[in-house]
């Protein structure tokens, strides 16, 4: 049931849809009817289709379609933003005047043909989803849960759930620019409840699980990936039966390759949000080109990952997306920008614009956030610490973009002692001040892992898919949760 | 209006039950929102927004599927509800999947908790944000980066139809003010607090400058801010952040987590969960309460519920779906109004009487384990001693087991929170681990 990659021309798709040209070249001009500086729309088709399987049977899907359209004017650095979810040019046009309201004056704009502009394609697809039966994706939910109850009879209970989504958008700038992008999605999750003795003989449950998303079709899923969501998610859930909660207080923290990279978003992506620092309301405003971390730290923002779920082929303003070097040998480079804020800064954008839906202005966002790879062994990192903790996976994570406090939930990990991993921790958060954190980042291992979880960033009321990569790393210290 | 969407939703039903499911519930709706934001003096963003959608759940043979669209008219709902009837087939039966019954359903949902206010399409936006952030700014006479102050008014209305005869109808309007603003702190960190208030009814906001003071207060209390030596002990909660603590608590009350056994509370009814004095109220009846509804997500029709009363967990929250699995007699699917009663003294007066408290106002991230009942967040607020603020807190935690903190419930406030579905004052709790240098 999902939206097939569009075969026409740029265009097309929504042509197909009643969105000629002439309708299209209509309503540029009523939102720069009152005087608007700049305008983009931004038409969108999504389609979602998920299976889910729980307490033994596969019971329950849904499927999910939007369609609609929004449109954005600027003036200065206002925006006044309307949607229509109707592709008639009545409505069309008739949001595009409430959008232009933002703008006080009346001198009428020429508005040119649309011209396609083409792009490159970061996530090819082999097995497109709109293939795969509904039939064949029970088979696949049913396979993951029966693997999951073989791998320990400790496990009670488990939910999977099998989803994919297609989303074709299209923009169109003022200068003539169409871009057309179709964007697949896939995720699965495999939930698991197990049953277990706890240290006096009583019987303890747990419950965990571990997700996978890409933009990618069905060969997404090949066997050693499949393999490694079944027994991740059981092997995550059973390392909570003997883990404990460690001491509190402030302590080094080594953060495992990969998911760790939460860090980066929370501590530092954010509050290079160009956005911030245009209303110089982050922590990191008029600190470009200043030294604020090691040496050892280079950070990327990456939207051209093959298949990652936080790659784009053009972001949600029409502009190029691209691989932007945020901080470099530990000096601040660059933000990330969308077209308001780099024209506030006399840049060009970087591809950072981007929106939840067409029911939402576009923002400087994150894509895929890396830490490049630094010169460490990262079995030499974790024998750097007497007392500490090494951290290995994560649920979720929070900031305040101006006081730089940032958190993020501990899932699972490890005491450190004398240099070796100890016991098994579990569900502690951890907080600290984003460039006091990056500033204490004074280890960069050699072992870069991009991670493949399904992970969404929140910002202010919008959701969009994101990737994020890092190598193993030593923070010298940062304040554990937990209990004496 | 409401016919209209009346019609959307038994449209849905027909042509779903045309083409073979045997039930099917509908639910259609449409909102209409303006909101609107002003930095340091100009407008930042202006939105306009009208939506409308519809869904469904489609019975097959007892398969059962969830499908939702926006595209709304007939030629495309037509192919989209053949579509989701052929995939529904393919699912496995489960014979607990049916509409409830007339008798699951009980009588016919009524009571007017007066949720519409009509003055809802009458506002003048560019004047309201303007006075709420100038309010904002001229409340603070010092340490100020910039100021935002946000405005937002709309309304909603949906129907939910099924097709053994239930008609449901649920309209409100929402207003609310507020402002943020981030403060320039001596060490270059620009500490950010904002506050509001939210309301059914335009009439029962709060005043703008009541809401800018809160805001310049706490931009105030924010600077200098730091984490304390870890410690153990007395915790206050500031009302609007309370549901927090209450949410941690009323998730594993929920039938999915007690079915799929990852639930703290699964062997937990009519056991103590708090001290013996807590209570906790669902209130679905609260007249212009935010959460306010007569019918629940079934269909059936609400009531008042007490969930905890004197410390013992009283009833699960069990939809008809999970109260089947389970055996056991539906209580409502999910929570409307939570309520905690509220006491006779401050917060002023709490505070006055302890050697020292940390008064947390707000948290930053953190989660909890339902199937275990153990937390950890990050806090922010403010370290008392005998009633006086002595040190602004930022960057520690808190974590312990939600029966430990509920069993050291010590009192609840006088000041119930209007601007949310969650209703609790500010609660004091003993013997918090506190986590931070």
């Amino acid at each position: 049931m999902s939206i097939k990659q569009p075969a026409g021309a740029p265009g097309n798709y929504f042509a197909s849809l009643g969105v000629s040209s002439e309708v299209i070249r209509s309503v540029l001009a009523a939102a720069l009817s009152r005087g608007g500086d700049n305008c983009d729309l931004y038409f969108e088709h999504s389609s979602s289709t998920s299976v889910l399987l729980t307490d033994g049977k596969v019971n329950q899907a849904s499927t999910h379609v939007s369609l609609g359209m929004g449109v954005r004017v600027r003036s200065g650095d206002q925006v006044g933003y309307a949607y229509s979810e109707d592709l008639g040019p009545a409505a069309l046009q008739a949001a595009a005047r409430t959008a232009a309201g933002i703008a006080q004056s009346a001198a009428p704009q020429t508005v040119p043909n649309p011209a396609p502009v083409s792009l490159p394609n970061h996530y090819p697809v082999v097995q497109p989803w709109d293939d795969v039966s509904i039939a064949a994706r029970v088979d696949m939910v049913r396979q993951w849960e029966q693997a999951a109850f073989a791998r320990d009879e400790r496990v009670k209970r488990v939910e999977v759930s099998l989803s994919d989504a297609a989303k074709v958008v299209m923009i169109v700038r003022p200068d003539g620019r169409l871009v057309e992008d179709w964007r697949p999605m896939t995720r699965a999750s495999v939930r698991c409840t197990v049953e277990g003795k706890g240290a006096n003989g009583e019987v303890v449950r747990e419950s965990n699980g571990y997700n996978i998303a890409g933009r990618a079709g069905l060969e997404y899923f090949d066997e050693q990936r499949q393999e490694r969501l079944v027994a991740t998610a059981v092997d995550r859930t059973l390392f909570l039966l003997d883990a404990t909660s460690p001491s509190p207080g402030e302590m080094p923290v080594v953060l495992a390759a990969g998911p760790s990279a939460i860090l980066l978003h929370e501590a530092i992506g954010h509050g290079m949000e160009a956005d911030f620092n245009r209303k110089r309301i982050s922590i990191y405003a008029d600190k470009m080109d200043a030294l604020i971390a090691n040496e050892e730290v280079t950070i990327v923002d990456d939207g051209t990952l093959l298949g990652a779920r936080g790659s784009i082929n053009v972001d949600d303003e029409g502009n190029h997306t691209e691989r932007t070097v945020l901080v470099e040998n530990g000096v601040l480079r660059s933000y990330m920008h969308d077209e308001l804020s780099a024209n506030h800064y006399g840049l060009k954008p970087t591809g950072s614009g981007r929106r939840q839906s067409f029911r939402h202005a576009p923002m400087p966002r994150m894509r895929s956030t890396v830490m490049e790879p630094g010169p460490h062994d990262p079995g030499a990192i974790i024998e750097s610490v007497d007392k500490g903790i090494y951290c290995v996976s994560f649920s979720n994570g929070a900031v305040h973009i101006g006081g730089g406090d940032f958190s993020f939930y501990m899932k699972t990990g490890f005491l450190i002692e004398n240099g070796k991993l100890g016991a098994p921790i579990k569900d502690v958060n951890i907080i600290g001040n984003g460039p006091e954190a990056l500033a204490r980042i004074d280890m960069v291992g050699n072992d870069l892992v991009v991670d493949e979880g399904g992970w969404t960033c929140g910002k202010d009321g919008q959701s969009v898919p994101v990737s994020q990569g890092m190598p193993t790393v030593r923070v010298s210290s940062l304040v554990v949760g937990g209990e004496q | 209006m409401s016919s209209s969407l009346q019609d959307t939703a038994s449209m849905m039903v027909e042509i779903a039950q045309r083409m073979g499911a045997t039930e099917a519930t509908a639910w259609s709706s449409e909102g209409t929102w303006t909101d609107v934001k002003q930095r340091d003096g100009a407008i930042e963003k202006w939105q306009d927004s009208q939506s409308k959608s519809g869904s469904i759940a489609i019975f097959v043979d007892d398969r059962y599927s969830v499908h939702s669209t926006n595209d709304l008219r007939r030629e495309a709902l037509e192919p989209f509800l053949q579509r989701a009837i052929d995939a529904t087939r393919h699912l496995e039966p489960d014979q607990h999947r049916t509409l409830p019954s007339p008798e699951e359903m009980g009588c016919a949902a009524t009571g007017n908790t007066d949720l519409v206010d009509a003055a809802a399409g009458e506002m003048d936006h560019r004047t309201w944000v303007d006075s709420m952030q100038r309010a904002t700014t001229g409340a603070i006479d010092r340490n100020l980066r910039s100021a935002e102050g946000f405005v937002w008014s709309g309304s909603s209305s949906s129907i939910m139809v099924t097709s053994n005869g239930f008609v449901g109808h649920h309209a409100t309007t929402e207003f609310g003010q507020g402002a943020e603003v981030s403060m320039e702190d001596t060490d270059g960190r620009l500490p950010e607090a904002y506050d509001y208030s939210v309301a059914r009814h335009f009439e029962d906001l709060e005043p703008i400058e009541s809401v800018a003071a809160k805001v310049a207060r706490r931009g105030l209390g924010s600077l200098g801010s730091g984490p304390l030596k870890s410690n153990r002990g007395p915790m206050l909660v500031e009302n609007r952040i309370a549901s927090r603590i209450i949410g941690t608590l009323v998730g594993p009350m929920s039938g999915s987590s007690i079915y799929e056994q990852r639930s703290c509370l699964s062997d937990k009814l009519g056991e103590q969960v708090a001290a013996e004095h807590f209570n906790l109220i669902d209130d679905p009846h609260l007249v212009r309460g935010m959460g306010s509804r007569a019918y629940d997500g079934d269909g059936r029709p609400t009531s008042p519920r007490t969930l905890v009363e004197n410390g013992r967990l009283t009833q699960w929250l069990l939809g008809v779906y999970y109260a089947r699995k389970l055996e056991r007699e539906p209580t409502t699917a999910g929570t409307s109004n939570l309520v905690v009663p509220a006491s006779g003294r401050s917060v002023k007066q709490i505070l006055s009487d302890l050697d020292w408290c940390i008064h947390v106002d707000g948290f930053l991230g953190g989660n909890s384990n339902p199937a275990t009942g153990r937390y950890s967040f990050g806090i922010r607020g403010t370290l008392y001693e005998n009633g006086e603020a002595v040190a602004p807190v930022s960057e520690m935690n808190i974590s312990g087991s939600i029966f430990d903190l509920m069993g050291g419930y010590l009192e609840a406030a006088n000041d119930p929170w209007r601007n949310g579905s969650c209703r609790s004052p500010s609660l004091l709790f003993d013997a918090v681990q506190f986590s931070g240098q």
